[in-house]
């Protein structure tokens, strides 16, 4: 097999890798000063495990319905699992008195609402669904993922 | 001991007290979640009288959890179980009403917290959720372990607890998870209500350390001893588990091993489960159980398979086939038979 073919297969692969899960930010209530925080930490507020910012107030972290496109990216990029097994995971959570699940919102404008209004919140949008009442974090020196 | 204890009640109220002094919760902090079940089953081997012959529906569990969030570290949790549709008015000990769980939650920092109250006592993969039948692929708990008094042996460790837990983990930016949970508590009792009194002056104590060194892989080990009741027989109980999921394969393992007085009993299963088409999942358990291990011929087991289909979001049905063996000089099962169960159970 030629190597240009390769070559080719190789980049048209990696674009549509890189492009599936682009676009989707992390986006913070505005009086929050965090500007910054790793994948890992990102992972452990979804997963209940990290509970308070560096401030001692607690996060509020904040989803979409589980069939929003948006929110199955996000569990699948972030958490490395599918919706039905994140669904099970909080389940388990909840009902051993472990941890309580993230608030859900229903549409992204809705999220972006949340987050504006609760000082600890801590959420996922499109891109094109922040405005400036929120503010935009990096994860791992990254704004978008 | 009880110095400690006293101390540490004391400790908890004094940094509750001075958290807040809220004198009504916001209703927009309330949580309400909760789950509900309806079972049907019934055994038909046409050989053995053990069993539900006549096969009966079961609405087993309305179970109603509150959260309600005094501060940003404290909060105070509620659950309430109604189990088999208890009927209050008339009494004759129809259905149970429990409070599965209610305790004052203080967390330290995101590496600590404690917990005082009544709590479903940390032990093993299926303790905390014995009741929430929306988290598990199965329609029952293994039996060899987590009802071990239902198959010829005595309980391993009480449902419920009521005392001081002390929660913590550790995580680092790499795949390694670590949670454990160490807790005193009143222990069991064979008079008084536990969460109440105490039988006897001694403070039963436990603890449970979850590890996950790689992604999808839990392995754990639990504690229990304590006496128990009024007659202060010692009770001391272990468990092993193991957990690995990986991709749509689910395996599960524990082993349980329970002294109470001059008796040692031990319980341990596996399980399989395969999730195909997202939704589906059938599941195989194999389970034993010897309630003495210096009995003869008591032993008993459970063959279990069946499917977990979720039909939508939080709407689960099961079905099964559980295939029991008791041997002849168990105490509760002393042939072997075959059940059907089903349920449809719901989490909200």
């Amino acid at each position: 097999m030629p190597k240009t073919f390769i070559s080719i297969v190789l980049f048209f692969t990696l674009f549509i890798t890189t492009n599936a899960f682009a676009g989707v930010v992390i986006i913070v209530n505005k009086n929050n000063p965090i500007i910054n925080i790793s994948s890992s930490e990102l992972k452990h507020m979804y997963t209940g495990e990290l509970k308070l910012w560096d401030n001692g107030k607690k996060i509020s972290p904040v989803v979409l319905k589980d069939s929003n496109p948006t929110a199955i990216k996000f569990v699948s990029s972030i958490l490395g699992i599918d919706m039905e097994t994140w669904r099970r995971y909080w389940a388990q959570k909840l009902f051993s008195g472990t941890a309580t699940p993230p608030h859900q919102e229903k549409d992204e404008s809705s999220l972006v609402s949340y987050v504006s209004s609760e000082s600890g919140a801590i959420g996922y949008v499109m891109k094109e669904s922040t405005n400036n009442s929120v503010k935009v974090i990096s994860v791992d020196g990254k704004s978008e993922f | 001991m009880k110095r400690f204890f006293g101390v540490f009640l004391m400790m908890l109220c004094t940094i509750v007290l001075y958290s807040g002094s809220a004198i009504a919760i916001s209703m927009d902090e309330f949580k309400l979640n909760g789950f509900f079940d309806l079972e049907y089953e019934e055994s038909y081997q046409d050989d053995s009288s053990i069993g539900d012959r006549k096969g009966a529906f079961d609405q087993y569990h309305f179970n109603i959890l509150m959260e309600f969030p005094l501060s940003d570290n404290v909060t105070v949790k509620g659950h309430i179980e109604y189990e088999h549709s208890p009927k209050i008015e008339g009494g004759g000990g129809k259905g149970e009403i429990n409070l599965e769980w209610a305790y004052l939650e203080y967390i330290i920092n995101n590496d600590i917290g404690i917990r005082g109250g009544s709590f479903l006592t940390p032990f093993g993969i299926y303790n905390e959720i014995h009741d929430a039948t929306p988290t598990y692929a199965s329609v029952r708990t293994p039996w060899g372990i987590y009802r071990a008094d239902k198959v010829g042996g005595f309980v391993m460790i009480p449902k419920f607890s009521t005392g001081i837990s002390m929660l913590g983990k550790y995580y680092t930016d790499g795949d390694l998870n670590l949670n454990y949970v160490v807790y005193i508590s009143n222990g069991e009792n064979t008079d008084s209500n536990e969460a109440e009194a105490d039988d006897n002056s001694n403070k039963a104590i436990g603890g449970r350390l979850m590890i996950s060194p790689i992604p999808g892989l839990t392995v754990g080990g639990s504690y229990f001893t304590g006496k128990k009741g009024t007659t202060k027989d010692n009770h001391s109980t272990w468990a092993g588990s193991a957990e690995y999921t990986i991709r749509n394969i689910g395996l599960r393992a524990e082993y349980a091993s329970s002294k109470l007085a001059d008796t040692t009993q031990n319980g341990s299963y596996g399980e399989v489960s395969y999730r195909v088409l997202r939704r589906i999942t059938p599941y195989l358990r194999y389970g034993m159980f010897d309630p003495d291990d210096e009995g003869d011929k008591d032993e008993w087991s459970e063959l279990v398979y069946g499917i977990n289909y979720e039909l939508q979001p939080n709407f689960i049905i099961k079905i099964e086939n559980r295939h029991f063996n008791g041997n002849t000089n168990n105490a509760k099962v002393s042939d072997d038979y075959n059940e059907l169960g089903a349920a449809v159970a719901v989490a909200f």
